[in-house]
């Protein structure tokens, strides 16, 4: 296979590892790599060009995840192991682990699928990339916005491909749509732009139950490390498995599921992935010190005036603002030339793609982190019920000491960021 | 602390709405604003009296109290509310240093995170020394929160500490110089 010069240095993806050492020797002509049909047939996968592949998070979305590596990216990959919390007394520490540090020390894995709750996300994938591998982490990327930074920093450090696992900004439509380009030439200029999205988000759905009776831990079950980074609770099935989603300790509600799958694309569209809004208004109940509960719309505004607003449709009166979006025909002449003059972007790169020739994934982390960025604004709000002004640079609240207790999060010992 | 219905609990629990299906449907935030507002009208009594309602077992029967106490730190968490911050705090501190069951004292701990100022750590300090691990984690938590400030008293306190206290205590300085 033949592998064009990376185009990573201006991504800073660029990574030595036995796969781009292959390659690049192949390339400098040191020696010969066999051509496939002379091994076995046009179809055939030399081991050079396999990965080896590990799931960290066994239940739920796991599968599919793990499955997407060669269904959705077209890597060929082979198996090395899985890891799950849930397989006490039947890991063998060969194909099965409980403990995710164990299968990350070996070296025949390069590539790791997450799909743990979101509570582990943020650490797994760092230690994923410091051993070395690539990742392709589960929605939402955190559990609470300075999670993200430090994913980010950490796939710059190591230079390792990160993507979230959500694709809805992948796509040709996407990519040619009028707002996107209008706001990256700077061209808002105090025009009423508006987002608005409603539904979707299954707020009711993912509502942690309240009353709840402990149970004793399964014997099957590591509790202590299910709970990880966050604080030790009592056991109780809801915890664990699925309803996880309706709880601080893991998740965000409904938002947390459904949010980086439905904002993804909508942040890509209105140009603002590389960014966060500055102020954010909600209208929710009081929140329940546990568990997510409901809320009605949260409205994000932008420092050049764009707005996007979400209506869960779910609970409260509806926000009642129209979407206002914008196309070129709305510029005036000067306008129009400094859009048509701003070059076309790149298509985005998948995971294996970006796998394979170390430049940026389309998902990458700092996209991924400034879209859950929204959902845990949005949770923050909710959760201490007053609009919050934030600086997208520093990436703190303003003047509000207490939401940024819930931006930044303390974690339970042994695990830190 | 109360044990099970028998004892009598605040008058403050009734103006919450049922749960439906076991889960929190919502109030109104002006209907939350004014259950928050009376029970400071109230003051002391009535917040101990929410604390007094908390169970050893979070089995979701004390799910009023733990509500109301959470929404009386967020509240007393937004800026300009010093005056509320500094009650809510001492009572909550007194508590949690108090002969509670521990999942309790955790319990309010982890409220302080959200609304105790880092004047506050001296007061928790001899939490740094509790035997339970659950309050040890949420006291460790709480200081993170509260900031660098907290770093001499953590400092202190290690020099002593032993198990899991010296754990949590370390574990929290690592935490702090992230910051």
């Amino acid at each position: 296979m033949k592998v064009s010069e990376p185009e990573a240095v201006k991504s800073g993806a660029v990574g030595t590892n036995r796969r781009s050492f292959v390659k690049k020797a192949a390339t400098a002509g040191v020696f010969q790599i066999v051509a496939p049909h002379v091994l076995g047939g046009p179809k055939y996968t030399p081991p050079s060009e396999t990965f080896g592949a590990a799931l960290i998070g066994a239940g739920g979305r796991g599968p599919g995840t793990f499955g997407d590596l060669g269904r959705k990216h077209k890597l060929a990959i082979r198996e090395i192991a899985r890891c799950d919390v849930k397989w006490v007394g039947k890991s063998d520490d060969k194909t099965r682990y409980t403990d995710f540090r164990r299968l990350l020390d070996r070296n025949d894995v390069d590539i790791v699928a997450i799909a743990t709750p979101p509570h582990w996300h943020a650490l797994i994938s760092i230690a994923a990339m410091e051993a070395g591998k690539d990742v392709v982490c589960e929605k939402p990327m955190t559990r609470f916005l300075a999670e993200g930074r430090a994913v980010v920093e950490a796939s710059r450090r190591t230079k390792r491909i990160f993507q979230i696992g959500t694709y809805g900004r992948f796509g040709e439509a996407r990519r040619k749509n009028d707002l996107r380009k209008i706001v990256r030439a700077g061209l808002v200029n105090g025009k009423e732009i508006r987002v608005v999205h409603r539904g979707g988000f299954k707020v009711r759905q993912w509502s942690g139950p309240v009353r709840i009776k402990p149970q004793p831990v399964p014997d099957y079950l590591d509790w202590n490390m299910y709970c990880g980074p966050s604080p030790l609770k009592p056991f109780h099935p809801p915890r664990f498995g699925g309803m996880h989603r309706g709880y601080w300790d893991y998740d965000g509600g409904g938002l947390g599921d459904m949010g980086q799958h439905a904002l993804d694309p909508i942040t890509y569209r209105m140009g603002k992935d590389e960014t966060s809004p500055v102020e954010v208004t909600v209208h929710a109940p009081p929140a329940h010190p546990e568990v997510a509960g409901m809320w009605g719309w949260v409205r994000f505004k932008y420092e050049d005036g764009v707005e996007l607003v979400l209506e869960s449709g779910e609970w409260g009166e509806p926000h009642g603002l129209e979407e206002k979006s914008i196309s070129r025909e709305d510029l005036n002449e000067k306008e129009r030339k400094v859009f048509d003059a701003l070059p076309e972007e790149d298509p985005l790169v998948g995971f294996g793609d970006a796998v394979k020739t170390r430049v940026l994934a389309g998902g990458h982390p700092e996209v991924a982190h400034r879209t859950v960025s929204l959902m845990h604004l949005a949770n923050v709000a909710f959760r201490t019920g007053r609009t919050i002004k934030f600086d997208p640079v520093t990436e703190r609240a303003i003047g509000d000491e207490e939401a940024n207790r819930l931006i930044d999060q303390p974690m339970r010992a042994p695990w830190h960021l | 602390m109360a044990e099970e219905s028998k004892m009598e609990r605040s008058a403050f629990v009734e103006r919450l709405p049922e749960l439906t299906n076991s889960k929190w449907g919502g109030i109104s935030k002006e209907d939350g604003e004014q259950i928050v507002a009376a029970i400071f009208k109230q003051g002391g009594d009535a917040i101990k009296g929410l604390i007094d309602g908390l169970q050893e077992v979070d089995s979701g029967e004390d799910w009023q109290e733990r509500f109301l106490l959470h929404q009386l730190a967020v509240s007393a968490s937004a800026p300009a509310r010093e005056k509320d911050r500094k009650v809510l705090t001492k009572i909550y501190a007194s508590a949690a240093l108090g002969d509670g069951a521990a999942t309790i004292r955790s319990f309010l701990l982890q409220q302080l995170r959200y609304v105790a100022g880092s004047s506050l750590a001296p007061e928790l300090a001899p939490l740094l020394r509790d035997g339970d691990p659950l309050v040890l984690d949420a006291v460790a938590a709480t200081m993170v929160s509260m900031g660098k400030d907290t770093e001499p008293i953590l400092q202190e306190a290690r020099k002593n500490a032993r198990g899991h206290a010296k754990v949590a205590i370390t574990h929290a300085l690592g935490q702090l110089s992230r910051s």
